[in-house]
């Protein structure tokens, strides 16, 4: 009946949504999944500087795990992440709280906590190895003020250069955090605040008891995107330490970009790359696990 | 049982005046109802009893206290919000007793009130659960559950009842009215509901535009409203307003000339033009003239099940009647209407108010 309506047969809109996405998703299956199957594929094959295909098993992986740079590199991912991360959280979250309380000036302060996201890592970094530098930078600022003794050189100590990464990162990104947890601190109703003024809870107990936890949907997207600045941070590091001194900075990132082109060793760099790609897959693993678990909780 | 008294409150936003001077005294163990169209400032009124909102001028004395500059959680009242405003992160049972935790409670009275709360409301089997697992009306009951555990001796209620299906909205509204003669504590309740104001109040406010226009019992408000704007909000079918002369003791819509022996001036009346007001279940309708009298046209009937509506033309100006359904079909199309004198309400057509 319906058929005998039709006098040629015509697309269905799905149908004209897929045609058109098809070259994306093209591009994405080879470009994109291809490339992480290949990266694989070469993890486990001796390539020097070319693609050699021939089966060599976990030796890569064997040696990258008793290399000492990459043991460096991977610890420095979890020591630069998690301070990070957790200082980009704290701080946010302390900012935020302070704008939703109506401290004056708020947009004003918006603005400046925001300005750094405005700029790349690589120019975080510039800016900050300018201020840490002994003869330009503050040390010199603070000693013409008179303070002659006065020493600041926390890029040249391998102990604390990777520190430094993390002062530069936190200055960088907090306010991302902050911006996107006090949108979500101004999305809860104000009655509930009323409610709790009758009840003569305080506040800190209604941020504590109430609110962030309302909050942990937001948290967790802050979570994620502070994580992809972590397993991404090749440019801050670069830039400000160049992963030294010696290797004391180096974090995976950087590892496998130097051998790739600089060093080549291919096989040893793709290991490396699946290794990352495996932590960051857990991550994400992890991170939707929470988000359901906060779900169920709320 | 808490006596609120009033005295001149005066609250703005900016140079916009919210509450205009509203003095009022609601006597222990009342249920005081704010009546009045939204965005008439009850609800400002109702935050400025709880110290929710600061006034700009005026007083609130609870009994004896005067509470004006006292924090929300020194008054000892409890509060019910119109979204329920629960705490969503906690269950039921947290939520109610999060007050008494926090002022430091021991987990046996905590227990104690709770139960008693729960049992009071009948949430007892909700209790571990966390507001977004529970229905509106189960929301609603929690919400009052929190407000109860406090032993509060005044009790704020702001719209509860708006959010909430028709069935569900006539069975809250009597258990609250159960709960004020439990509990025996003064209850204000604000609602844009007349149908609310008249079931639930001792004593109604009606408000508009940042005045309180009239108080006085359900019946008061309904039989004898003191401004014209009282006697058109409250009543549904609304009452008539006809343009009328008075004279000594009669007055006249256009020829028709109705006998005032019988009404109660307020105040000594003066000759002129006045807004004659009569409710629609106050007109009688006959098919033949009989005495007193006045023939009017039919325009329209509208059957509402239980009664029906008519509306009429009399000399060009137009009022319905309220008639059981079996009259409304046999009516021709000029009727004889009449008016019970005691439905009669007279108005300054200038000010308003009440003649
Ligand atoms: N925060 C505010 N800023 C400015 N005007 C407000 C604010 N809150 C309420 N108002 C105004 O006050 C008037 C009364 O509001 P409200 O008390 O909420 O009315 P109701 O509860 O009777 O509907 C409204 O006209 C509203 O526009
Ligand atoms: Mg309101």
């Amino acid at each position: 009946m319906t058929i005998s309506h039709r006098t040629r047969p015509r697309l269905r809109p799905r149908t004209v949504a897929q045609l058109v996405l098809l070259p994306t998703i093209l591009l994405t299956v080879i470009g994109y999944h291809g490339s992480i199957l290949w990266t694989i594929v070469l993890s486990f094959t001796p390539s020097r500087m070319l693609p050699v295909y021939r089966w060599t098993g976990f030796d890569m992986y064997e040696r990258l795990l008793n290399t000492e740079r990459w043991q460096v590199a991977y610890q420095n991912l979890f020591i630069f992440g998690g301070l990070y991360i957790g200082f980009c959280l704290l701080f946010g979250l302390v900012l935020a709280i302070l704008l939703d309380q109506g401290v004056k000036g708020r947009s004003i302060l918006q603005t400046i906590f925001l300005y750094p996201i405005a700029l790349s890592f690589v120019v975080t970094g510039l800016a900050w190895k300018w201020l840490l530098n002994p003869t330009t930078g503050l040390q010199d600022f603070v000693r013409s003020l008179g303070w002659e003794n006065f020493t600041l050189d926390l890029l040249s100590s391998p102990d604390r250069a990777i520190y430094t990464l993390v002062i530069a990162g936190v200055w960088h990104s907090a306010g991302l955090t902050m911006v996107i947890l006090f949108a979500g601190l101004q999305s809860i109703d104000h009655e509930i605040w009323r409610a709790s003024r009758v009840d003569g809870i305080p506040r800190w107990r209604m941020y504590l008891h109430v609110v962030i936890p309302m909050l942990w949907p937001v948290v967790v997207t802050c979570l994620v995107l502070l994580s992809m600045n972590v397993v991404r941070s090749y440019e801050l590091i670069v830039v400000l330490t160049g992963g030294g001194p010696g290797f004391s900075t180096d974090v995976p990132a950087k590892f496998i970009i130097d051998h790739y082109f600089a060093r080549q060793s291919v096989c040893l760099a793709s290991a490396a790359e699946t290794l990352r790609l495996l932590t960051v897959a857990a991550i994400l693993a992890i991170s939707a696990l929470s988000r359901r678990g906060g779900e169920a909780a709320t | 049982m808490t006596r609120v008294r009033i005295e001149n409150l005066v609250r703005s936003y900016g140079t916009v005046q919210v509450l205009k001077d509203v003095s009022l005294d609601i006597t222990p163990g009342e249920f005081l109802v704010l009546l009045g169209p939204s965005g008439c400032g009850k609800s400002t009124l109702l935050s400025a009893i709880a110290g929710l909102d600061e006034v700009q001028s005026g007083r609130i004395h609870f009994d004896d206290r005067d509470v004006t500059a006292l924090e929300p959680n020194e008054r000892e009242i409890g509060m019910v919000f119109q979204s329920y405003a629960l705490y969503p992160t906690m269950t039921a049972r947290a939520n109610m007793a999060f007050a008494l935790r926090v002022s430091g409670a021991t987990k046996a009275q905590m227990e104690e009130r709770v139960t008693w709360a729960a049992n009071l409301l009948q949430i007892t089997h909700l209790l571990d659960r966390k507001p977004g697992q529970l229905s509106g009306g189960q929301r609603q009951r929690v919400a009052i559950g929190r407000a109860l555990v406090r032993q509060a001796r005044l009790f704020l209620f702001d719209e509860p009842l708006s959010n909430l299906d028709a069935k569900l909205r006539n069975e809250m509204r009597a258990e609250i009215k159960s709960l004020h003669e439990r509990l025996g504590a003064t209850f204000i309740f604000v609602t844009h509901d007349q149908i609310e104001a008249m079931t639930l109040a001792t004593r109604v406010a009606v408000m508009s535009g940042g005045i309180i226009q009239q108080i006085g019992t359900p019946e008061d408000i309904y039989r004898r409203p003191a401004t014209r704007f009282v006697a058109d909000f409250v009543g549904s079918p609304a009452m008539s307003f006809l343009d009328a002369t008075l004279a000594d003791q009669t007055l006249d819509i256009g020829p028709a000339r109705i006998d005032l022996s019988a009404y109660a001036f307020a105040k000594p009346p003066a000759p002129g033009p006045v807004t004659f007001g009569i409710r629609p279940e106050r007109v009688s309708v006959h098919p033949e003239v009989t005495l007193g009298t006045h023939p009017a046209r039919l325009t329209a009937r509208e059957p509402m099940g239980a009664d029906t509506l008519l509306w009429l033309d009399l000399h060009g100006q137009r009022l319905s009647a309220r008639v059981p359904p079996e009259i409304g079909p046999a009516l021709q199309d000029t009727v004889h209407i009449g008016f019970d004198p005691a439905g009669i309400s007279l108005f300054d057509p200038k000010s308003g108010l009440r003649l």
